[in-house]
């Protein structure tokens, strides 16, 4: 008998879930929201100053004939600055987002109180919001520069996007596998038992050899799209272009890391809103319990 | 029988009955921790070629060595990850469900699918702790390439990056002590609450009892936790400048390193760091899963 499948929540039921505990969060605690993503924001910042623009500042100062007293004054300012930032940002995660989730908890109605702390869900939902965030100054600021360094750079860095499709079609075809595997395994068998595990087995390994090698071939294109065009490619044309006095030693550097974050990002896209989803599920037991007192 | 020698037993083991997969595990392992090496050491042979103002064709010519390698590389890994290992576990679960069987001989009574779960259970716990073996070897491998390809870069380089990222272990260590000490005694609170829930006689005081205690404990319990991040993170970010800054000085003051060596600088540090922190927790977790 097949299994019916579970079905997906539409997405204006996740939108209206999400913003159903962002009003619960903001009658609760009204600083959470705004300070999780605000240092979301900052650390996302900080992270392409620190990887990526200030290496590339300094690499390009050697070619464009700065002194070294001068990189040095500006890179110590930055860490200086960077240091502070992370320091508050710790002091919010370990510290202060803590205390706040307990007073969130404290004032919950004692009927999901479980239900919240078992999953974690504020935090994980705080999670999704961060995420979010990072994603986006990530994506910005990676266009700008690769847009300021080369626009064509951005013809390179569309590249791994084919590999979006792909890794759909691998992720449902694992899942398959898995849930065929476990049928496998708990089928109920006649015959001495050691016999029934040596045939079991035997279907398993004849199910992974014949899509094993589908699941190998997509996952090196996804490689190939994702790592080796980005990392060769990427690498090459700076190569050429700073030969030519086109680049910059350090935009050549950072161009692979500045594409790679973008890409990344991109492509784990899908992921992040099926995380969005997920927690809107979470959302929705609190929801309906919350309603169901106020009945 | 010490932990890693239970270890060490149940790879043992798995090379008895399972010798090829055992062997492409460690071959994976090292290829793995080769792997983490390789972009640094070709990062700065493009970089020194270009300072020393080679023209486009041997950059070129190593960087498709490079893309060579890579391509060889995903190809063994995906046909390792998704066509041999899932094959090969297979194999392995039989092997320990006929090994089980030879033990435990009252098993052959019962039904197939009520034997299953359990001896899969079993299999999987082997599996993970050959995964654990095998990036164990990664790891270790890892750690000695890339001190391998800082030496060659510069001496000096390998020295402060290892001498770092020791002192960052060691306060990690010190970190996960503490952060798995305030994570059993939140934990426990949770439990409380959970049973006081369940018992249905809930009283305000006893909750906001379990609200005042919690708080307390991640006003306090955070603190450390706090400053030892901060602490740890802020001196590898100085680390880290002080090196990039020091790779500068000798390329444009007194010219005595190469730019291939100021470019492997900026992220020699934090991958190294990385790879030996990442050494530690796997020993752990290996240890651990032999429990």
């Amino acid at each position: 008998m097949k299994k019916k499948r579970q079905q997906k929540m539409p997405m204006v039921r996740v939108r209206d879930n999400h913003l159903y505990l962002l009003r619960l969060l903001h009658r609760t605690c009204p600083t959470f929201v705004p300070l999780t993503l605000l240092t979301a924001f900052f650390s996302a910042l900080a992270g392409f100053l620190g990887n990526v623009y200030f290496l590339r500042y300094a690499l390009n100062g050697i070619g464009n004939g700065l002194s070294f007293q001068h990189i040095a004054v500006v890179l110590t300012v930055w860490l200086v600055i960077d240091i502070a930032i992370k320091g508050l940002r710790y002091a919010y995660h370990m510290r202060k987002a803590p205390l706040m989730v307990c007073e969130i908890q404290s004032r919950l109605p004692v009927c999901v109180l479980d239900e919240v702390c078992e999953h974690h869900i504020i935090e994980t939902a705080a999670d999704n919001y961060a995420a979010q965030i990072r994603f986006v100054v990530a994506t910005t600021t990676n266009l700008i520069l690769l847009w300021v360094i080369d626009p064509w750079l951005l013809l390179l860095a569309a590249v791994p996007l084919l590999a979006i499709p792909s890794r759909g079609w691998q992720h449902s075809l694992r899942t398959r596998l898995l849930n065929k595997s476990e049928r496998i395994r708990t089928t109920k068998r006649t015959g001495d038992l050691l016999e029934q595990y040596r045939y079991a087995g035997q279907e398993l390994r004849t199910m992974f050899r014949q899509q094993g090698h589908k699941l190998a071939a997509v996952g090196y294109l996804v490689a190939v799209l994702m790592e080796v065009s980005v990392e060769v490619g990427g690498m090459l044309y700076a190569v050429y272009c700073t030969i030519n006095g086109r680049m910059g030693y350090g935009d050549c550097l950072v161009i692979v890391t500045a594409i790679g974050s973008l890409t990344h990002g991109l492509v784990h896209l899908p992921e992040m809103l099926l995380d969005l989803r997920k927690s809107a599920q979470a959302i929705q037991q609190i929801r309906s319990s919350c309603e169901e007192v106020a009945l | 029988m010490s932990m890693p020698k239970r270890a060490a037993h149940i790879v043992g083991e798995v090379g008895k009955y399972a010798p090829g997969y055992l062997i492409m595990v460690v071959i994976e392992g090292l290829l793995m921790g080769v792997n983490q090496s390789i972009g640094i050491f070709h990062t700065k042979e493009v970089f020194d070629l270009l300072w020393e103002g080679a023209g486009f064709a041997p950059i070129a010519c190593i960087l498709l060595e490079f893309a060579l390698y890579l391509l060889l590389h995903y190809a063994f890994y995906h046909w390792f990850k998704e066509r041999y290992q899932p094959h090969a576990r297979e194999h392995l679960h039989v092997m320990v469900a006929e090994h089980l069987l030879e033990y435990a001989g009252d098993l052959n009574d019962r039904p197939y699918h009520e034997t299953a779960p359990a001896t899969r259970r079993i299999a999987d716990r082997v599996d993970q702790i050959l995964e654990h073996f095998g990036r164990v070897i990664t790891h270790i491998v890892a750690v000695l390439a890339i001190t391998a390809v800082l030496i060659w870069a510069d001496r000096g380089l390998a020295l402060v990056c290892i001498a770092v990222s020791v002192v960052r272990l060691v306060i990690a260590a010190v970190y996960d002590h503490l952060n798995v000490r305030h994570t059993e005694q939140v934990k426990q609170l949770d439990k409380q609450r959970h049973d006081l829930l369940a018992a249905l006689n809930i009283k305000g005081e006893i909750l906001r009892d379990y609200h005042e205690r919690k708080r307390q404990l991640f006003t306090q319990g955070n603190r450390k936790l706090w400053w030892l991040t901060f602490v740890t993170e802020s001196g590898m970010m100085a680390a880290d400048l002080g090196i990039i800054l020091w790779m500068l000085h000798g390329l444009m003051v007194t010219h005595t390193v190469h730019l291939g060596t100021v470019a492997v600088s900026a992220t020699a540090l934090w991958v190294l760091s990385w790879q030996l922190r990442g050494l530690y927790g796997r020993t752990v977790r290996l240890l651990k899963s032999v429990r």
